[in-house]
């Protein structure tokens, strides 16, 4: 459903990507690990077709994102790190431009879009101007953005960062929804917990390329200290270290 | 045994009676903060020529070269005339009158940047530092002469007509008032514009510097909006209604339209004029023109003032973004022509149609202009309103020096603008 394959990307002289290539089949939550600057973000926004490739390509439910692009955001949606939204708009304004952008069912869509927020504590403010915003309330409309529309392909940066835990259980619970239909999910994120308990397997990335891929019964026991995905986490942290 | 805290009215040190000072009554001191400014001054500088690539810079070279011209031209031709009639001191007079316009032009565009500087202002960052407050204003200042310096390559443009007119030691002394005034015009139109930033502000107790930064960019409480309604339209119809659901919100792009809607009045209203019937299409094309402008000044504020996280990953093409914005400029263009050739009283049909045909061509020309720099330059607005501004100055002194120049200028913009058209798609300042 999703495919990267050798995708590169440089900011100058600093190389960002060399060659990552995975891919995320259907219904599966697949969660993207790296420290600081391995190139998490840069992928996502690559994926999601917010900046171009240098090579390599990326497959969204079948169309290439840059050879086909209206067809593959049709199938996708990306909930972003620094989410920006037009600040004179309230939430409900920015949903309901795009529901129509996107040409969903008007009645359908408004009432899903009340049940998001709802769960994730949003429903209050919906009318209130985006620029009155928390970030964790912005990474809420940014989220319910992504989902709303229940894509084919959905790429999450650091998407329940900010959340509050009643909001994060709830955002936590669509996901597996948007999977068991059937959803690719991409989800990135620093908190080792969040994607051990969330995801079904996980990339890797450290210095722009694909370090590790890891299933679920690949992760091994954890130590008194650090839970079986973290302990995995610091071994390829600190063979990076090493290398 | 816990020992016991200081008694009511004891401070932890022993003592008794009254804190003895008061912060606000003691300024601080604040260490030598110049070599750090001066290091923050020249990285932006730096930055902002970085920011500029090769193509851009010799565009930028080309219109002040074309300005600096037109200047000279428009100066060398009067003033040898007034020369001839007034002889060198005349001219001196001449050119001295001169420079002072040009010195409280740049006094006006550092009063306007000064007032837009001082809304946007990181206040809380700054008040976060160790850092004189009175020191940032200094700082702001200076941002606010940068956009100044235009008038000076413009100014010696006109002062470069008098050479052989009047004698050079006037000209090198008129160039060093020139230099005297500009500094001086700058300094005191901004500090009027700051005086009237920090009246509008508020915590009157404050000092002015601290009063400015502390109410900048404060996030007010705003008023509920209007739930609205929902509907499945799709690519650009959607960006349409985008549009115009911002325009009718207070803010740039509402002032760019309603300065277009107002213009276009104005030409509507020229036609009652006591004139010509020709006289009087040409006052209402002199209101037409400027309107088109605005209108693609508004192209330009919304094609960049859409925040790339949220609307790339969208469905929307550059078509539909395109066509939204155009659809709207070629519906109120329309209009207002349709509404001016209804009520051109003494016109001939012949002359009606004519007049509509190139006053559709020559305003969606360039309100296109605007859009597809603003397409092309997303998300910098201010570059690509430079960009447009500068095209149409050229545009437009073209015209005055030989007729149909300008159109063959605007062309050009237009095919310029269209070339850069593809970069919507691998725009990296998202």
């Amino acid at each position: 459903m999703l495919e990267i394959s050798g995708l590169e990307r440089r900011y100058g002289a600093r190389v960002a990507l060399a060659g990552v290539s995975f891919d995320v089949q259907p219904g599966e939550i697949v969660g993207l690990l790296g420290a600081n600057g391995a190139g998490k973000s840069t992928l996502l926004r690559t994926a999601a077709g917010l900046q171009p490739p240098d090579a390599g390509r990326v497959r969204v439910a079948g169309h290439d994102v840059w050879e086909s692009p209206l067809e593959s955001r049709r199938a996708l949606g990306y909930a972003a790190e620094e989410p920006a939204f037009h600040e004179e708009l309230s939430a409900a304004e920015y949903l309901s431009f795009v529901s129509s952008v996107r040409a969903l069912e008007p009645v359908s869509a408004e009432a899903r879009m009340r049940a998001l927020a709802g769960a994730l504590e949003l429903g209050a403010r919906l009318d209130d101007p985006v620029r009155g915003y928390s970030h964790g309330m912005r990474k809420k409309l940014s989220f319910i953005a992504a989902v709303l529309h229940r894509p084919q392909v959905l790429l999450c940066d650091e998407a329940l960062e900010g959340f509050d835990a009643p909001s994060a259980l709830a955002a936590k619970a669509e996901l597996r929804t948007r999977a068991r239909e059937g959803c690719a999910v991409l989800f990135s994120s620093h908190v080792t917990e969040t994607v051990e308990r969330l995801c079904d397997r996980v990339v890797m990335l450290r210095h722009g390329r694909v370090a590790r891929e890891l299933s679920r019964a690949d992760w091994g026991a954890g130590t008194e200290e650090h839970s079986p995905l973290e302990r995995a986490f610091l071994d390829m942290v600190t063979e990076g270290a090493a290398e | 045994m816990v020992p016991s805290g200081p008694a009511p009215g004891q401070s932890p040190c022993g003592t008794t009676g009254r804190i003895l000072y008061s912060a606000a009554r003691m300024p601080p001191t604040y260490p030598d903060q110049s070599a750090a400014f001066a290091a923050l001054e020249r990285r932006l500088a730096a930055r902002r020529w970085n920011a500029l690539d090769a193509r851009s810079r010799v565009v930028f070279a080309a219109l002040a070269a074309l300005l600096s011209g037109f200047f000279y031209w428009q100066a060398r031709v009067p003033l040898d005339g007034w020369v001839r009639a007034h002889g060198a001191v005349g001219g001196a007079k001449w050119l001295a009158i001169a420079m002072a316009v040009w010195a409280i032009a740049a006094g006006a565009i550092a009063a306007w940047r000064q007032d837009a500087l001082a809304a946007r202002v990181p206040g809380s960052e700054w008040l976060a530092l160790p850092v004189d407050p009175a020191r940032v204003m200094r700082h702001l200042l200076g941002e606010s002469r940068l956009p100044a310096l235009a008038a000076i390559p413009l100014a010696l443009a006109t002062l470069a007509a008098g050479a052989g007119l009047v004698p050079a030691w006037w000209l090198a002394l008129l160039a060093a008032g020139f230099a005297v005034a500009w500094i001086e015009c700058t300094r005191l139109a901004a500090a009027a514009a700051r005086a009237l930033a920090v009246r509008r502000s508020r915590h009157a107790s404050l000092p002015p510097a601290v009063r400015l930064l502390a109410s900048a960019r404060r996030t007010t409480t705003e008023r509920r909006r209007p739930a609205p309604r929902w509907l499945a339209e799709g690519g650009w119809r959607a960006l349409q209604h985008l549009d115009l659901r911002l325009t009718r919100t207070p803010g740039p792009a509402q002032a760019r339209m309603g300065t277009a809607l107002a213009l276009l009045g104005v030409s509507l209203a020229a036609w009652f004029a006591n004139a010509e019937p020709l006289q009087r299409r040409a006052i209402a094309f002199a209101a037409f023109l400027p309107a088109a402008t605005a209108l693609g000044a508004w192209a330009i504020t919304r094609a960049c003032g859409d925040p790339a996280a949220a609307m790339r990953p969208l469905p929307l093409t550059l078509k539909d973004t395109y066509r939204a914005r155009f659809t709207t400029i070629a519906v109120v263009l329309g209009f207002a022509i349709v509404a001016n050739v209804a009520i051109a009283s003494g016109l001939s049909p012949a002359l009606r149609v004519g007049t509509a045909l190139t006053w559709a061509a020559c305003g969606l020309a360039v309100a296109a202009l605007g859009l597809q720099y603003g397409l092309t330059l997303h998300p910098r607005a201010l570059a690509a309103e430079n960009l447009y501004f500068g095209w149409l100055g050229v545009t437009l002194m073209a015209s005055w020096m030989i007729p149909l120049l300008g159109w063959a200028v605007l062309v050009a913009g237009l095919v310029h603008s269209g070339v850069r058209l593809r970069r919507w798609w691998t725009s990296e300042a998202v």
